[in-house]
């Protein structure tokens, strides 16, 4: 069997679980270049969390999101706290009927997997659950006890470990500065350490830098940016002194950081229309903290009062801001472009961490057996094309 | 009592790099945020006040953006707020940028105490403190680390000093520089952050302070700073070898070097 | 310029009557600045009681020596001190002046700047000597910027003298050389109508040194990482509770990386990283932490960070000053055992 050369730009959550599935081949030769550390950028930012159903994926795609969280479990029964799972489990908070309906199949999904899972509408058990939260005005709530959410870098760092085991290797501190691309061709790749490396297939996995990578291959990747803005809160009191669970309202959600709150704005609440939300950024500029808009804060304030009233006199701890890559339709893109061996992975769209585990079993099957899966035909970058 | 607080907004992160050609500095990113230490000197303020009543002026000086750190100073108590701007003022080392500083709070009334943050996180002199102190003629402690009693108008704390400590007192009004971590600083929350917002900021301009030119800004500056260059610092970190005893042993010193030149006391190894 | 019209004053800090140690430091610095410039290396010493003090001195290379006595001032009198050592640098008139960039130093010197309009330059780790076009010398001084990332210089403009700066301890080594003036006793002065006036602060007590136990204020601080949840028992303690109480030895205190806040094994207010504490301590040495982003952007500007990981590879030694690629449990042990020796 010959070997398959494969270059993979990025070692964040797409790039690392691309490495290691393309790794379980064993006539895959792999390279990944990070210009900085593994899972460091955009992935660091992310909540992590992989509920076993909410509104970020839709239920359609519900193997993918039990592909994803499985795979960390697994992880963490390997290695505990290599995927940095915390077990808080899920409150899904039904505010209309259609919400209502999309938990209710979630939670029976959730079931036949094995996995315990309840629709309640006793509003007296869901105050139990979650005693912040007003109950008034809401229907009721999807309840999912055994997620949670992980940590991207420790995952990325995990992968990056794991497919360096099964002989791949990993650069990191190592910037592509040039995609080599022969009679459009994708043949390899030149990185900031001067040196050349000839690929078979190059893999962009760079998420919200696309745009810039694509440009070196001489491809339009259509990537749009949206804002994710977060907050971490100090609850009154400091102390929870219970387990808050992973919380989400179709406007935001929120989970737990030790004592504090995280909380952020749903990437389905962007508006891709609004400059505010969405636009084409140099993701290289975001700060590591801080970077937020001040509508955030009233955008916030305004939901807490409505829906959480008890995190409405929380302490603002810090804030951030990272880029989301979405194309418009807010799926990701996966597989062949108009330039040859040039593959996309990216457009995960912060939903990364739920989507890279099975997006890149299916694309790392791609790569090395030419085989393609219904999953990839329904994310393939084609479909931008008409 | 009214104590002013002199804040500074300082980058959120150090990583700055030197073009190598033009040596013109390069930060990784704008964001900027208060000044750690300063943020104590402002729970101490806030939490004098209110034991003892009076009000919390913020000072700070710089371009018309500074305002942010002046409205993260209002979410946490601050009662007013004034911006020391002016183009003039531009290019000041501490010493220009005390007398401006000193000048407007001496405008702004009769404070009993006026507090800063120990140092500035990247500047890191330590120097505007003790120059406004001396530039209002008024005594100073630095790096105080407890407020511990007001009492017959003077103030009692403990203070850091050569890695040890010291008790002591002086007499008001003063001021005051306050160790980074001494304290707490109490969080801005949604809705104190959302009337800060709405505050009114006073400006000074030099029209308001009225200091002659040759005390202000660059020219006002007896130093310039003339270069800036990459410090020979290894990307990696350098490996120490040997029996785990010979490293125990490395490590050790590493530390008591770096504590300073074995103090008094300094060392409890 | 001939030796004599101006000179190099270094201020004679000290304490509990003795010069303090770094003050043999600043001598080598005026010296390499006097073999330029043939300008004479002068202490300035303001003190308590100065008489053990002069005899010290008489015996570090100094050409002058000029002394006030400031009975009734503690040296947290900045306020007098600050007028004292003015007048002073009015009388001798030195070209520059070289100052400990220590807690006294950093407190007295800002008001000496102020009274004197002239400029302050902080925590130097160089001086160059360098020549205008009219020939007359002035010193570069090169100091770390933003948490020691860059470095810049700085100069005093022509004409503002003194130019006076202060010196990280440290940089230089303690003066070797010998004499200047072949044995013969340096020139005191003591300048008896110099007096110190009334200072606002008084002394209560000096307390004891006590390292901070509280993690945000302390100056060094012992991260653990996830690592040491794997690693065995020293002397009858988890390797966790070894590391606090080798902190709190070096008078540190510990904090910890989320995953040990997440399962109970520190208190979330000691958890260090993007999600919890940011620290900025002096002196960081890890055990056990990866260098995962999210743990290391809450540890800022340690001066000295010291890490050990058992594996070659972990990120932490891209940020690190030192590394360590060792089994901690070891490590830890040796430091222990190392530190009841020195009781």
């Amino acid at each position: 069997m010959g070997k398959i050369r494969v270059g993979i730009i990025g070692g964040g959550i797409s790039g690392t679980a691309l490495g290691y599935h393309l790794s379980l081949y064993d006539n895959a030769e792999i390279v990944l270049f990070e210009k900085n550390a593994i899972g460091c950028g955009t992935t660091a930012k992310s909540a992590g969390t992989v509920c076993l159903f909410d509104d970020s994926l839709r239920n359609r795609y519900w193997d993918v999101r039990l592909y994803g969280f499985e795979s960390y479990l697994k992880m963490e029964r390997e290695e505990k706290g290599s995927a940095g799972f915390d077990k808080t489990g899920t409150l899904v908070i039904a505010t209309s009927e259609s919400v209502e309906k999309t938990i209710r199949t979630g939670i029976a999904l959730t079931r036949a997997a094995g996995y315990e899972g309840a629709y309640i509408t006793d509003k007296a058990r869901i105050k139990e659950i979650l005693p912040l939260i007003d109950v008034e005005n809401i229907l009721g709530a999807g309840y999912t006890q055994d997620d949670g959410y992980f940590d991207g870098t420790m995952i990325s760092n995990t992968y990056a470990r794991k497919m360096q085991k099964n002989g791949a290797a990993v650069r990191t501190m190592t910037q592509v500065v040039e995609i080599v691309v022969t009679g459009n061709k994708a043949t390899g790749v030149k990185t900031s350490d001067g040196t050349s490396h000839a690929f078979d297939y190059v893999v962009d996995c760079t998420g919200p830098w696309s745009g810039f990578t694509g440009k070196m291959a001489g491809l339009d990747v259509p990537i749009w940016h949206t804002k994710a803005e977060a907050f971490f809160l100090s609850p009154p009191g400091k102390k929870l002194g219970y387990v808050f669970p992973v919380l989400k309202y179709p406007a935001f959600y929120a989970l737990r950081a030790g004592d504090n709150v995280f909380i952020c704005k749903s990437h389905l609440s962007m508006d891709l229309s609004n400059p505010m939300h969405a636009g084409q950024w140099d993701p290289d500029k975001l700060p590591s903290t801080g970077g937020t808009d001040d509508y955030f804060i009233e955008f916030l304030f305004e939901q807490m009062k409505a829906s959480v009233p008890g995190l409405v006199e929380s302490g603002l701890v810090s804030s951030w801001l990272s880029y989301r890559a979405e194309p418009k339709d807010f799926l990701p893109l996966l597989g062949k472009t108009s330039v040859e061996g040039y593959i996309l992975a990216t457009g995960y769209g912060g939903n990364g961490i739920i989507e890279a585990p099975a997006a890149s079993r299916d694309l790392a099957k791609l790569i090395m057996t030419g085989e393609s899966t219904p999953l990839l035909e329904d994310w393939a970058f084609e479909r931008l094309l008409n | 009592m009214n104590i002013a607080v002199c804040i500074k907004q300082v980058p959120v992160s150090n990583n700055v790099s030197v073009d190598p050609v033009t040596h013109v500095l390069v930060r990784d990113s704008a964001e900027n945020m208060l000044n750690p230490a300063d943020a104590n000197a402002l729970e101490e303020a806030v939490s004098l006040k209110e034991r003892y009543g009076g009000k919390v002026v913020a000072f700070t000086m710089g371009p018309p953006a500074a305002d942010k750190a002046l409205r993260t100073a209002a979410a946490m108590g601050a009662d007013e707020l004034v911006l020391i701007t002016d183009r003039v003022f531009a290019g000041a080392d501490t010493l220009a940028t005390a007398k401006a500083l000193a000048e407007s709070v001496r405008r702004c009334g009769a404070f009993d105490l006026i507090l800063t943050g120990s140092e500035s996180s990247d500047g890191a002199t330590g120097q505007v403190g003790p120059m406004v102190a001396e530039c209002l003629t008024l005594p100073h402690l630095t790096e105080v680390r407890s407020v511990e009693a007001l009492e017959a108008g003077c103030l009692r704390g403990v203070k850091k000093f050569k890695n040890s400590g010291a008790r002591v007192s002086v007499r008001l009004p003063a001021v005051l520089t306050l160790s980074y971590g001494c304290n707490d600083p109490r969080l801005p929350t949604f809705s104190s952050q959302i009337a800060a917002k709405k505050k009114t900021v006073i400006v000074h301009t030099n029209e308001d302070l009225a200091l002659p030119e040759d005390a202000v800004g660059l020219s006002g500056s007896p130093t310039e700073v003339v270069d800036s260059f990459e410090p020979e610092k290894k990307k990696n970190a350098a490996f120490l070898s040997g029996s785990s005893a010979e490293i125990a042993e490395k490590i050790l010193t590493l530390i008591q070097e770096k504590k300073g030149t074995g103090k008094k006391g300094a060392d409890n190894g | 310029m001939d030796r004599g019209s101006r000179g190099i004053c270094v201020f004679a800090d000290n304490a509990d009557g003795r010069i303090e140690p770094v003050v043999g430091e600043l001598l080598t610095a005026a010296h390499r600045i006097g073999e330029i410039t043939k300008e004479p290396v002068q202490a300035l010493l303001i003190a308590e009681d100065c008489a053990g003090l002069v005899e010290e001195l008489e015996d570090m290379a100094f050409h002058q020596i000029y002394a006030v006595e400031t009975r009734g001032v503690s040296a947290f009198g900045d306020d007098s001190r600050s007028a004292v050592a003015a007048e002073m640098l009015r009388r001798v008139a030195p070209s520059c002046v070289l100052i400990p960039a220590n807690d006294a130093g950093r407190s007295l010197f800002p008001r000496v700047a102020v009274k004197l309009n002239a400029g302050l330059t902080a925590d130097c780790t160089e001086l160059v000597v360098a020549r205008r076009g009219n020939g007359e010398y002035f010193i570069k001084q090169n100091k770390p910027s933003f948490g020691d990332n860059v470095m810049v210089s700085i100069v005093h403009k022509a004409g503002r003298l003194p130019q006076m700066m202060t010196i990280r301890e440290g940089v230089y080594e303690t003066y070797q050389g010998n004499s200047p003036q072949g044995g013969e006793k340096p020139e005191v002065r003591v300048f008896q109508d110099i007096l110190a006036p009334e200072s606002a602060v008084s002394l209560l007590e000096t307390l004891p040194f006590q390292g901070s136990d509280d993690m945000l204020s302390s100056d060094v601080v012992v991260v653990a990482g996830r690592g040491v949840e794997k690693t065995g028992k020293i002397g009858g303690k988890s390797a966790l509770e070894a590391m606090g109480e080798f902190a709190r030895k070096i008078g540190g205190a510990l904090g910890g990386t989320r995953p040990l806040a997440d399962s109970g094994l520190i208190p979330f207010e000691n958890q260090i990283g993007q999600t919890g504490r940011v620290i900025r301590p002096e002196i960081c040495l890890s055990f056990g932490v990866s260098g995962a982003i999210q743990h290391t952007d809450g540890i800022k500007d340690a001066k000295l960070f010291i890490a050990v990981n058992n594996d070659r590879n972990a990120p932490i030694f891209n940020v690190a000053d030192y590394g360590v690629v060792a089994d901690m449990e070891e490590i830890l042990r040796a430091l222990m055992e190392r530190m009841e020796r020195a009781g």
